[in-house]
């Protein structure tokens, strides 16, 4: 299988010395052309349309390196490794002084497991262009992975030496360091990662191992703290040229990935310009036209989010996102009857979803039903145990129902989870007073005021307030 | 009890050199999995299903249980020669395991594990589905019946891995089993590849579902205490588990390797209770604190330092994960500097164990592999997700070699392979592979590696005379370094193994004090007196000497 995917081309560039003449002379019908002609047929439109016209360019340029590199990159952006590598493996041979060509083949290379010879690859690059850190930075990857510690340790160091500031330098130079039982060093290269990069939550993360072997177990666990917040989010790019493949996307999943990203940043018209686009390529994607229900939402466009709701369950009934989407623009107008009957087709769609299930009850609590909102929050923790929100819930609905000691019970199993102390509190203390133990609901609301904060709601405060101000006035003479 | 014969093996027309050759085809052993894939690409489809070794009728040899993804689960019996030869029978319908799937059933087989769940004597079976799971009890006369609802153990979910373990120490082997996602054939989602290509959901398309342990109250019946036990307070999409002790307290702890979100150490506490250490011990993510695709899990003493190490197969382009114990339960990412790194790289593993293919005293890795999403877009396969399996010898400070070249032609072979079990088939002292692929037919890989090296099969018998799930046996010798193993049949993925102990001995050099010594699960300890010529054993405990002896 392996020998197979090698190339006679992909060895004889191989075996080329790097910086000698090469003639570039066009295979007589090119592999990569020839593998990516049996692509695309079962794609998307555009992603066909883009892989045919990248291939049109080689049939008309058959000297030329260039398009054999770009539809190398066009295949690589759709993770379609083997045609991508010979693709690579082509351009590098027909342009053996193209720094660009070696390190992308290197990169398909090691994709398909072949890290001995993506290494010679980024070889033979770096000795065209010594300077180039993102080479560098790749070698390190690379001999790493191989397990050759000590290489890969020299080549971080290089790639640090031509860019201080690197941060991926620092952390490559740690994660070595760190293999060879140097843990001191690592730290201190770990550490200067994360000050180059404060978001570098592999770096964080590598620092708290380094510090838990050292037996600095709470710095290691501040660390942990901070990785867990930053989540296992990519380090920044420090790779122009991947940036560039990235960028080729023009598929579905690439157009979907756009809209996100606009939407994180804000700019709705820019998501929804995205997801339209997506809809042109494939209208009947389900997925875009809930993604749409909430921009429109958002944007206030009722009718818009409304008929894409419609398209999208008309599409798929099962379109659990589409319904909730919909439905949390009706709670929002006030519709709850409406909204309750949408969430729960959000949940017939995905019944293991523990938030949807919160969001009926919500819904169900709100409507004045607590008994069926307990059953919804209930079957909600029996997916997610966790869920604090979903229990306390349960609480103040089994409260609402009648039931005190189970909804105590659950408050006060809900009562770690921070953020909503101080209502669950404050149920409790209301809980207590309306069953005729004052001194316990006193209890309960003063430590609710204690867990008040910025974000807790004003009416909650003042509530509070005036109940422990009743409460002590009540218990006064009995005090005495 | 079949005897002893040295490296018979005349079922498979194998060739000098090559490591292990597929006997399944001469043996008997003729079940196909069926995945059901027809192309609505449901989860459970490219999960495939495990494999169990047991020897359900208790004539000394194991007999092979094979979960059917869509249909009837199989029971192979093994009829054993006295020359080596190896046979099996399909005996599904006779034991009353068959299984007749009914009109519109959309359960799905997954996962086997095999213990003496009743202290009866006899090896029983859980199996866990996409569906309602289901214990089959053996009633020792070569039949087994379904415990039904009353076993407590019929959890509706996405159920997967299982490991039996007797976490409370009180003689009966509780159970605890990984749940993987909420997948549901009603709400199942459509998912593309990069180029538009129906395929696979990521596993972060559905809910993970949390685990469950369950307390065996005796009598086939069990009582699910996760949240007693603190074991739904950390969850993701389960896969696989390993049940040992980490941290060397005397106390049998899980790992669970968790798909696309961080792994748990559950660190038994006593008194019923597990903590998950997983983060701060280093064994949640790798070394760059990625959540990695876990599937496959595996726990045992690589390094020969006294403690168990763990290694976690992964999908392609992450590698899969050697984490080394420093003793006290601390985890350290080692697979790049171990030689694991780039030879892991392009896999999709599954299934994979420690253990010594040819008996030079230290333990290997065998991984078996199969895409989860098509590698080529344009591939007009039906099924397209077939990958090479990978043994990795241990090289001791070198590291670990990748021969699957040189393992001969049933490793280059390309399966979608999910379940694999390990186990001394044909009881002559090295350890032989049975693989579950996905949609395909089952390997029977025999272990032809280790001709000239001897290897030591011990089963320990508590004293009830079920297996010690859990016990932990250390082969002492004046010559050589002390090996450890543990008895038990869990890792890998999906299924259940061998639970003797095995050790590779080495080429065979004069050594007149030879000693095990076992460390119970119920704390004690005994040391028995080997011959060098043992090679095939029963201890049991509290008798000073073998119950058998070849």
């Amino acid at each position: 299988m392996r020998a197979s995917l090698t190339s006679t081309l992909a060895l004889a560039a191989l075996l080329h010395p790097a910086g000698a003449p090469c003639r570039a002379q066009a295979p007589a019908e090119s592999s990569c052309r020839a593998a990516a002609a049996g692509l695309g047929t079962s794609f998307e439109p555009a992603v066909a349309r883009q892989i045919e016209q990248a291939r049109r360019r080689i049939a008309e340029q058959e000297a030329d390196p260039e398009p054999r590199g770009r539809l190398g990159m066009v295949l690589h952006a759709y993770r379609q490794w083997p045609a991508a590598e010979l693709c690579y493996a082509e351009a590098a041979a027909l342009a053996p002084s193209n720094v660009s060509w070696l390190r992308l083949w290197a990169m398909a290379l090691a994709e398909l497991g072949r890290v001995p010879e993506a290494l010679a690859a980024v070889d033979r690059a770096l000795a065209l262009d010594p300077d180039s850190l993102p080479a560098r930075l790749q070698r390190a990857e690379l001999l790493f992975a191989l397990g050759r510690l000590d290489e890969s340790l020299a080549e971080a160091l290089r790639a640090r030496r031509l860019d201080p500031d690197s941060a991926a330098a620092s952390f490559l130079e740690g994660r070595a360091l760190a293999g060879l039982g140097r843990v001191e060093a690592a730290s201190a290269a770990l550490g200067r990662a994360v000050s180059l990069a404060p978001e570098h939550a592999q770096a964080h993360y590598a620092l708290a191992q380094a510090l838990r072997r050292l037996g600095r177990t709470q710095q290691a666990q501040a660390e942990l703290r901070l990785y867990a917040r930053l989540g296992s989010v990519a380090p920044p790019s420090e790779d122009p040229l991947l940036d560039r493949v990235l960028a080729l996307d023009e598929g579905v999943g690439g157009r979907i990935a756009r809209a996100n990203q606009a939407a994180l940043r804000g700019d709705l018209d820019a998501a929804i310009a995205a997801l339209q686009s997506a809809l042109a390529v494939n209208p009947d994607l389900a997925v875009a036209h809930a993604n749409l229900v909430v921009l429109y939402g958002r944007g206030g466009d009722l009718e818009q989010a409304r008929r894409h709701y419609q398209q999208a369950v008309a599409l798929d009934p099962r379109q659990a996102d589409a319904h909730a989407a919909w439905a949390r623009l009706l709670v929002a107008q006030g519709r709850l009857s409406e909204a309750a009957g949408v969430f729960a087709q959000a949940v017939a769609a995905a019944p293991h979803r523990a938030e949807l299930r919160v969001e009926l009850g919500r819904t169900l609590d709100a409507l004045g039903r607590p008994a069926e909102a307990a059953a919804a929050f209930r079957a909600a923790l029996d997916d997610d145990p966790l869920h604090a929100e979903a229990r306390s819930l349960l609480g103040q609905a089994l409260l609402r129902d009648g039931r005190l000691e189970e909804g105590l019970d659950q408050i006060e199993r809900s009562l770690d989870s921070g953020e909503r102390a101080a209502a669950d509190l404050a149920a409790l203390a209301r809980a207590h007073e309306a069953d005729g133990r004052p001194e316990l609901a006193l209890a309960y609301a003063r430590r609710a005021l204690l867990r008040c904060g910025d974000r807790t709601p004003a009416d909650l405060v003042a509530d509070l307030q005036a109940s422990v101000q009743r409460l002590e006035s009540r218990l006064r003479p009995a005090a005495r | 009890m079949k005897l002893f014969a040295a490296a018979l093996l005349l079922l498979a027309p194998a060739v000098a050199g090559d490591l292990f050759v597929d006997a399944a085809d001469s043996a008997g052993l003729g079940f196909r999995h069926v995945a059901g894939a027809e192309g609505r690409f449901r989860i459970p489809e490219i999960m495939g299903s495990g494999v169990g070794l047991l020897d359900y009728d208790g004539d000394g040899d194991l007999d092979v249980y094979f979960v059917q993804g869509a249909g009837s689960d199989r029971l192979f019996r093994s009829r054993l020669a006295e020359d080596g030869r190896l046979a099996f029978e399909d005996v599904t319908r006779r034991a009353g395991l068959l299984v007749e799937t009914r009109p519109g059933e959309s359960g799905h087989g997954m996962g086997v594990a095999a213990a003496d769940v009743d202290n009866d004597g006899d090896i029983d079976l859980f199996v866990s589905r996409y569906g309602p799971d289901r214990l089959w009890l053996n009633q020792g006369d070569g039949t087994f019946r379904e415990a039904g609802e009353g076993s407590g153990l019929g959890d509706p979910g996405f159920g997967a891995s299982a490991a039996f373990f007797d976490f409370d120490a009180d003689g009966l082997l509780d159970l605890f089993l990984t749940r993987y996602n909420g997948f549901t054939d009603a709400g199942a989602k459509q998912c593309r590849g990069p180029t538009g290509v129906l395929d696979y959901c990521s596993p972060l398309e559905y809910p993970p579902l949390p685990d469950r342990l369950y307390r065996n109250l005796g009598g086939g019946r069990f009582r699910d205490v996760s949240a007693q036990a603190g074991v739904d307070q950390a969850f993701g999409a389960g896969l696989g588990v390993a049940a040992a002790d980490f941290n060397g307290d005397g106390r049998p702890d899980l790992y669970v390797a968790n798909d696309k979100s961080p792994n748990q150490l559950w660190l038994n506490q006593g008194g019923g209770r597990f903590v998950d250490d997983a983060l701060l011990a280093g064994a949640a993510y790798n070394q760059d604190g990625m959540a990695e695709a876990g599937m496959g899990v595996t726990a045992g003493d690589y390094d020969g330092d006294g403690d168990l190490d763990l290694f976690v197969t992964h999908i392609r382009g992450e590698s899969s994960t050697l984490y080394r114990n420093d003793g006290s339960g601390a985890f350290e990412d080692v697979t790049a500097a171990s030689g694991l790194a780039a030879a892991s790289l392009a896999a999709t593993g599954f299934g994979v164990l420690w253990f010594d293919f040819d008996n030079d005293g230290d333990l290997d890795l065998f991984a078996v592999n199969g895409h989860v999403t098509r590698p080529d877009a344009a591939s007009r396969e039906p099924f397209p997700y077939g990958q090479p399996n990978q043994l990795f010898r241990n090289d001791g400070a070198a590291g670990f070699t990748d021969v699957s070249a040189q393992a001969g032609p049933a490793l280059r072979r390309a399966g979608v392979s999910r379940g694999a079990a390990f186990g001394d088939l044909d009881n002559d002292g090295d350890i032989d592979v049975v693989v579950n692929d996905a949609d395909g037919p089952a390997q029977l890989l025999l272990n032809q590696a280790a001709p000239a090296a001897r290897g030591l099969v011990v089963r320990l018998l508590t004293r009830q005379g079920r297996d010690a799930y859990g016990a932990r046996a250390t082969l002492r010798r004046a010559a050589a370094p002390p090996l450890l193993r543990t008895v038990g049949a869990d890792g890998s993925y999906l299924s259940s193994g061998d639970p003797r102990p095995h050790f590779g001995l080495g080429p065979s050099e004069p050594d007149a004090s030879v000693s095990l010594e076992v460390l119970w699960p119920d704390g004690a300890r005994e040391r028995f007196p080997l011959t060098e010529s043992d090679r095939l054993l029963t201890l049991r405990q509290g008798q000073a000497v073998a119950v058998t002896r070849q």
